[in-house]
């Protein structure tokens, strides 16, 4: 069809289901955004406008629970990752601990506590997607404002800048600790019974120390100061984490 | 001059793909400043009814992720595709089917009949099964088909890249939208990444057996592994041989074996069933018993050697299980 017709077409056709929407009282949101996952809200109004029956539908199922049947166990924190890509740690992790218990194994030490360390890490890093990308949004550009501003470039808008680019340089730092250990980030590998695959070498260990602290102080600023127009604290680690081979750019 | 539209959307899809694109860090600001989004649900508002309203073609390039398991994914797959001059497949569920794909050793009624009946920690005493058409008072929502079979997106409409990984690297990602924005791209159907196997960037290289002869195959959590040595010559399954390269090698460094995940290189049709031969002809035992018992070291040969590739594989699925009436 000729480009012309086409948009005619279209939107003509979008045209009729909207029309067709309103004269059933029914608003789709087709899919929900900024979260993990796939979701359908169909709202139905009655006849003064108000809600009378709201749907969430959930439009897609893989179906782990049945095809991890007959798999390795020590296999399962890697399959299981895969629930999540924003959070694969926290499978990860919950899958690790399944194994210890499956071998009745404590684990060790220090596997315990890299095992925290990558942790905590992935919390603080995830909250700060959820509060500047995924939930921020409705809560600092506001439900009100258009959808094109209801994201992390609004959000930037209103914290400033600076912020913005703390964020992303913070997380970016976090997320290569946890590649650190767990070869990369999305879906890390380190998880085994009784311990982890890879240990912490001392040298390393001064750098993650200031990481934390500044991640922390990053996280109480934007708790506490975000949004009232003042800046974040300065960082000291400017230069490429030392460990940092996983986003290094290749020559 | 108006900027490139770009649209990012996922099928059946964990986000880690999404995830891998948020992880261009700062250079994500420079790709934002150079295109135009249209569609992203992990990060912004626009609905499917936006996309619809697209004159066909409009969208420059699409990275589209996940396997194909619904009617809606096939629906949003043709759709990406009529509005989109390029259509990438972003990652190893699009690529190749992905872990989800694992799902095509089981049937449809097998996923169905535990996720909501028997499950453990499912309530559902009347056993009520997702519905395509459900009507209540008048009101009438609808889910999408669930398919019997699990594909990767080249298995549904015509795919022009691919990008590979579980997931792909940022700095793999950051090369695609490099070539995409200045032209540089290689002939339709290639995927972008190395046309090379893991072992050649691979830090272990170096211990690398030439001869190697398996006398039984170990599993990752049966022996603390050397940090500089070859996994196979330690007697462990790696799949970097039958692997393209691309990621640095990270599971490497993160001390565990590859597991596949960026597929094969071209030159080979079934990445599972190349280390399998391969793997099969380097069994040193000669004899029934002997052989069995050093196979034992490998009890699930489809989780390990077709972990991300099943659905791109020679027999796609566990033969003589029921299909739909289109075939899927």
């Amino acid at each position: 069809m000729e480009s012309a017709v086409q948009q005619t077409f279209n939107q003509g056709n979008l045209r009729a289901n909207a029309a067709y929407r309103a004269a059933r009282r029914q608003v789709t949101i087709d899919p929900i955004t900024r979260l993990e996952g796939h979701g359908k809200i169909d709202i139905y109004l009655d006849e003064r406008g108000d809600v009378a029956r709201a749907y969430l539908q959930v439009p897609e199922l893989r179906g782990f629970e049945v095809f991890s049947l007959g798999r390795p166990a020590e296999d399962m924190p890697q399959i299981t990752s895969r629930i999540c890509g924003v959070c694969p740690t926290a499978h990860h992790m919950a899958s690790t601990k399944c194994l210890d218990d499956l071998y009745q194994v404590e684990p060790t030490s220090a596997g315990r506590k890299i095992r925290e360390l990558v942790y905590n890490t992935f919390v603080l890093e995830d909250h700060a997607l959820h509060f500047y990308v995924l939930g921020g949004p409705d809560f600092i550009v506001g439900p009100e404002a258009p959808p094109a501003e209801r994201n992390i470039v609004g959000v930037i808008g209103k914290v400033g800048l600076e912020a913005g680019k703390r964020v992303i340089s913070t997380r970016k730092r976090l997320r290569e600790l946890i590649a650190y250990f767990g070869g990369k980030v999305v879906h890390p590998v380190l998880g085994l019974p009784g311990g982890v695959s890879k240990p912490l070498a001392p040298a390393d260990l001064p750098e993650f120390q200031q990481l934390a602290k500044e991640a922390v102080a990053f996280a109480e600023w934007t708790k506490t100061r975000s949004t009232s127009g003042s800046s974040p604290p300065t960082p000291t680690l400017t230069a490429p984490a030392t460990w940092a081979w996983w986003t290094r750019k290749t020559a | 001059m108006p900027k490139p539209k770009v649209a990012f959307y996922w099928c059946a899809s964990c986000g880690g793909c999404e995830e891998t694109v948020v992880d261009l860090a700062e250079d994500i600001l420079g790709v934002v400043e150079k295109v135009d989004i249209v569609l992203w649900p992990v990060a912004m508002d626009f609905k499917y009814k936006d996309v619809a309203a697209l004159d066909d073609g409009a969208i420059f390039a699409t990275l589209l992720n996940g396997a194909i398991r619904t009617s809606e994914q096939e629906e949003l797959a043709v759709l990406l595709r009529r509005k989109s001059r390029y259509l990438i497949a972003y990652g190893a569920c699009a690529q190749l089917g992905g872990i989800p794909a694992l799902a095509n050793q089981f049937s449809r009624e097998q996923v169905l009949q535990f996720n909501y009946e028997d499950a453990p920690s499912v309530v559902n005493p009347t056993r009520t099964r997702p519905q395509v058409h459900f009507e209540e008072a008048g009101r009438t929502p609808h889910l999408p088909e669930f398919r019997h079979v699990v594909r990767a997106l080249d298995q549904v409409v015509d795919v022009d890249f691919y990008v590979p990984g579980c997931p792909p690297t940022p700095n793999l990602t950051r090369a695609a939208f490099e070539a995409l924005l200045n032209g540089n791209l290689p002939p339709k159907g290639s995927v972008l990444a190395p046309d090379v196997a893991l072992c050649e960037e691979c830090t272990r290289k170096a211990s690398k057996p030439t001869n190697v002869s398996f006398t039984e195959f170990k599993r990752p959590h049966q022996a603390l592994w050397d940090s500089g040595q070859c996994f196979l010559a330690q007697g462990l399954v790696c799949m970097g041989p039958a692997t393209r390269r691309g990621c640095g090698a990270a599971c490497p460094q993160g001390n565990m074996p590859c597991t596949g995940c960026f597929g094969p290189t071209s030159r080979v049709r079934d990445q599972g069933a190349k280390m399998l031969s391969s793997l099969s002809a380097n069994v040193a035992a000669r004899d029934e018993e002997g052989i069995r018992r050093t196979l034992d070291g490998l009890p699930d040969p489809v989780g390990t050697f077709y972990r991300y590739g099943l659905a791109k594989s020679l027999l796609r699925r566990k033969v003589n299980l029921p299909a739909g009436s289109n075939g899927h």
